[in-house]
């Protein structure tokens, strides 16, 4: 009898809090919920709704541990895995913080594909990602960039030693030079390729969105479409495939695993293609 | 920035910034407004490309929901010469929507009613989400050369254009030659 008292009480209390949260006072929507908290401390809601007062105020330690917290509670709490993810790029733990978001976008598309969350969270993660790109090919262009010069240098030492043996022949000598160093450009170049941003190539990209594929799924027309707007497509515009007309339902809708692992190994090999316009 | 408000678990509903669907039917959601803000914007980079020939489009001013586009009328038709330019307005619910392409310049063709509105199938019951303005651009180059005359908004032009193509055509070019340069 007790516990059922305190549970609506409890639930009041989120009710404050949530209240609070609204009109931006972090500080008493965190007492709220604490409050909760402390008369039902099973409910991952609670702490969840916490820790995203704990965020509003950059207080990521709180956050971190909040979610934590939820996160034991149920495992499968999207907020919990997203609010954490965002806690452990703070502190960056990159690799760690990127894990996190990635699970919280794939339970925040089983459960539903369209929520605005899960793009919010895709943005989150795609920020992250591009970071990481930006510092990772600031690095190799500079260590390609050394060890080009170092290469070139090597060169033009062997040609001068080789000058200075065989007289006579100096013409052929640097033409043989300039043929290596443009050789030597070229190799450096195409090392460094995946680094340059160009245009995704259309078979990774939906024919909707015009962008890259997150999360694709098929029709039994064999179209390759993005879950979220294809839904969208089928719920505002009709029951058809946009590109062959052929009636198309959203049971019908597969998940395309193959282009999503291509998505996954070009965005591995590209991070700018994580840029968000 | 973030805006969502925490979860209700049972009665709290979209609460933040207004992200909730369906409420005011007048309010497009955030989600749609970015999708189709970046839908727009990639069709505006992919055109810069690349635009189909004798066509241009691209944005008015700073809203990248009104564009402008300019097509010239292609040669071997009454339409030759000149240079007609169109308002192209993206719905907030756009690619979900069709945008809506009124002529600015004045034509004599049976599926341009007289206040520049056009007839095309693939604008208004045949839109496909999938269908983009360089491909629209496309239908209206292939509208000059092959008019569409069973379901025309001036019938007295289509039946002129059938029963005497010559008199359609010179009438057209009259049109052409005083509006369109």
């Amino acid at each position: 009898m007790a516990s059922i008292v305190g549970s609506k009480q409890a639930e009041q209390l989120k009710q404050d809090g949530n209240h609070y949260f609204q009109k931006n006072r972090f500080g008493a929507a965190i007492d709220a919920y604490t409050e909760a908290i402390t008369l039902c401390p099973n409910v991952p809601i609670y702490w969840t709704n916490r820790a995203l007062c704990h965020r509003r105020r950059n207080d990521w330690r709180r956050v971190e541990e909040d979610c934590r917290k939820a996160i034991q509670l149920d495992h499968n709490s999207v907020k919990a895995h997203y609010y954490l993810g965002l806690a452990l790029l703070q502190k960056e733990q990159y690799a760690e913080g990127v894990r996190e978001l990635e699970k919280a976008l794939d339970l925040g598309r089983g459960a539903n594909p369209g929520r605005y969350i899960v793009e919010e969270i895709w943005e989150e993660l795609a920020k992250a990602k591009y970071m990481e790109w930006e510092h990772e090919s600031t690095r190799r262009s500079w260590e390609l960039q050394n060890l080009k010069e170092s290469c070139e240098s090597a060169l033009k030492e062997t040609h001068m030693l080789d000058s200075s043996q065989t007289e006579g022949l100096k013409d052929e000598n640097s033409t043989a030079l300039l043929k290596q160093l443009e050789a030597l450009g070229e190799v450096f170049m195409k090392a460094a390729a995946d680094d340059i941003p160009t245009e995704v190539p259309d078979y990774l990209c939906c024919k909707i969105t015009l962008d890259i594929f997150r999360d694709p799924v098929i029709t039994p027309s064999g179209l390759t479409y993005e879950r979220a707007v294809i839904l969208e497509h089928l719920q505002k515009v009709g029951k058809f495939d946009p590109i062959t007309r052929e009636p198309l339902l959203p049971s019908q809708l597969v998940p395309n695993l193959a282009i999503k692992e291509s998505v996954r190994a070009y965005l591995d090999r590209h991070g700018w293609a994580y840029r968000i316009q | 920035m973030y805006s969502g408000a925490p979860s209700g678990g049972i009665a709290i509903g979209g609460g933040g910034g207004g992200r909730g669907r369906g409420g005011g039917r007048t309010w497009p959601s955030t989600t749609s407004v970015s999708t189709s803000g970046k839908r727009i914007h990639k069709e505006m980079t992919e055109l810069s490309m690349e635009a189909p020939p004798d066509c241009a489009a691209g944005p008015k001013g700073d809203n990248i929901y009104h564009w402008v586009a300019t097509l010239f009328g292609p040669p071997g038709t009454p339409y030759k010469g000149g240079i007609f330019f169109l308002d192209i307005t993206f719905p907030s619910d756009y690619p979900f929507k069709p945008p809506k392409v009124v002529f600015k310049t004045r034509i004599y063709h049976c599926n341009v009613d007289p206040s520049g509105n056009v007839s095309l199938d693939i604008l208004t019951e045949n839109w496909s989400p999938a269908l983009t303005i360089s491909k629209v651009l496309l239908a209206l180059r292939s509208m000059f050369t092959n008019p569409e005359t069973y379901k025309p908004v001036v019938p007295g032009i289509a039946h002129l254009y059938l029963g005497d193509k010559a008199k359609h055509d010179e009438i057209a070019a009259q049109w052409t030659l005083r509006f369109a340069r």
